[in-house]
């Protein structure tokens, strides 16, 4: 019995490891010139990046970045140049400021919070400060996953019609929503209308998702426009005036929740989306699953 | 060499065999079932379990990444801004499922917008595998001269630009789950008071952060209070 202990911990450890390993790889470059190739890259332990472009909060996970080009420090904040691998391009900036608890904090157990890179190279686990960094250099394997962020029609309670580009959700490509106090995301590619019931005096709005197989979904957001307290005037703007952001011909769109009626996604920017992401009918049939 | 027996020496032979045979089988079921071991992996399933640095109860789902389709899903905590949640002292855990074999996503839901998913997780027959959805968790307490009370607060990013959720401080144990590696700022203003407290919170994978917002007053101004010509 003892002797399968020794060969039991070494089976789960392998399991361990599998499992946390990340698929991402690439060159680092430091800001004193050194170049480190490094895989199972990680940033704080997760394979996001969260930025602000023009202060809005976005995560990019890295399978969207191709690289990512670091400017002059600031304080508590570095700006970083990305490009994607769709093509775009992004100015942004990243918060580096944190890191350490108020003195009327105290944390059990856990490392602590650095912003910092890691992952492993040849010679051993690697990690090194986002301060450091002058470039980072994503080696990705196959095609992009194509996020088709397709053009919608907006219709608002009282009738009026937006065409907007780039249509997003709380400046995510996914769009949440409860079911039975159970909270869904799904993304916005899948979905082909968005039917939003008017209640009046409601805070909670029922929700019809039509998705593009067909299937239908109900579901509930919270339209509430109370400010919390707490909120100031820009956070309350974003949160309850600012949750679809677009563009349109005639400049930037944005419109909260407690104001729409409708959202009608392009089809044919739908079919074409389907054949792009190359999953074909199977990717499909799980759509519509609450 | 030959045993004669009576007919009542047998009966009492047949009786200890039986005996003992039920007293072997006893201890084998005991031995198996009643344990604290797991229970074994049904056949033809492997075992995911998720690794979440002690936390013992998640609200997640898991997706089959072949059909797309949602194959679990558990919610047992109740949100971040219920006023009626709090830790249980209760073991019992959600975060082990037996799972046909097959390559899964896991979707952890937060106290915050943000979801953690862990991405290609592999479920192997018969087989244990681990994911570690990178969360952490946080305990915010408010204390006045009446003790820890209730009080909403608000979850924004380090830099304050965005709402990422909403909380209730609790008089009981109460810990708020959110994406680990990042430090958040939480914010309590009552205006009535004139109380406005914004705190870092850094959340740790595997770490409980404990802030603690004290407005008590001291003994000596209390008693200053009290003793004041009315």
């Amino acid at each position: 019995m003892r002797r399968s202990e020794p060969v039991i911990l070494l089976v789960v450890l392998a399991c361990v490891t599998t499992a946390v390993a990340g698929p991402y790889q690439g060159t680092v470059i430091t800001r004193s010139g050194d170049r480190h190739t490094v895989e199972n890259l990680d940033f704080q332990g997760r394979d996001e990046i969260e930025v602000y472009v023009d202060d809005v909060r976005r995560l990019l996970t890295f399978d969207q970045i191709d690289r990512l080009r670091f400017g002059e420090l600031r304080t508590e904040e570095i700006p970083v140049a990305l490009h994607l691998r769709s093509g775009d391009h992004l100015e942004a900036v990243i918060s580096t400021g944190g890191a350490r608890n108020t003195p009327s904090a105290s944390s059990v157990g856990g490392e602590q919070v650095t912003n910092r890179i890691t992952g492993t190279t040849p010679l051993g686990p690697f990690y090194i400060l986002l301060e450091q960094i002058a470039e980072i250099r994503f080696a990705h394997e196959g095609e992009p996953e194509s996020v088709v962020i397709r053009p919608a029609t907006v219709v608002d309670l009282q009738g009026r019609r937006f065409e907007v580009d780039s249509l997003r959700y709380r400046g995510r490509t996914s769009f949440d929503y409860q079911q039975d106090k159970q909270k869904r995301t799904k993304e916005l590619e899948r979905i082909t209308t968005l039917e939003f019931e008017h209640v009046e005096g409601q805070e909670i709005r029922p929700v019809v998702i039509t998705f593009v197989t067909g299937r239908q979904a109900r579901g509930t957001v919270d339209a509430g426009i109370v400010r919390w307290s707490g909120e100031t005037g820009a956070m309350y703007r974003r949160r309850v005036m600012e949750v679809f952001t677009g563009s349109t011909p005639q400049g930037s769109f944005a419109m909260g929740l407690h104001q729409l009626k409708l959202i009608r996604f392009n089809a044919a920017a739908a079919d074409s989306a389907d054949t792009t992401g190359g999953d074909g009918d199977e990717g499909d049939e799980g759509d519509g699953e609450p | 060499m030959q045993i004669r027996t009576s007919g009542r020496g047998s009966l009492v032979i047949r009786a200890g065999i039986t005996a003992i045979c039920l007293l072997v089988a006893a201890c084998a079921a005991t031995t198996t079932g009643g344990g604290h071991a797991p229970p074994p992996i049904p056949e033809g399933k492997g075992r995911l379990i998720i690794e979440a640095g002690g936390i013992r109860q998640l609200n997640y789902y898991i997706v089959d990444q072949d059909t797309d389709e949602e194959v679990f899903a558990d919610h047992p905590r109740t949100a971040g801004s219920s006023p009626v949640g709090y830790e249980s002292g209760s073991q019992a855990t959600n975060l082990v499922q037996d799972l046909p074999p097959g390559l899964y996503t896991v979707v952890v839901l937060t106290d915050i917008e943000d979801f953690v998913r862990v991405r290609d997780v592999e479920v192997v027959m018969a087989e244990e595998r681990y994911a570690t959805p990178q969360v952490g968790r946080f305990m915010l307490r408010m204390l006045t001269d009446a003790g820890a009370i209730q009080v909403p607060f608000l979850i924004t990013d380090y830099t304050m630009r965005t709402v990422l959720g909403k909380g209730m401080t609790s008089a009981e144990v109460r810990h708020f789950i959110v994406p680990a590696g990042r430090t958040y700022k939480v914010r309590i203003e009552n205006l009535p008071t004139g109380l406005d407290q914004i705190r870092n919170v850094e959340v740790r994978f595997g770490g409980l952060t404990q802030v603690e917002i004290d407005t008590r007053r001291p003994v000596e101004q209390q008693q200053e209070g009290d003793d004041a010509p009315q």
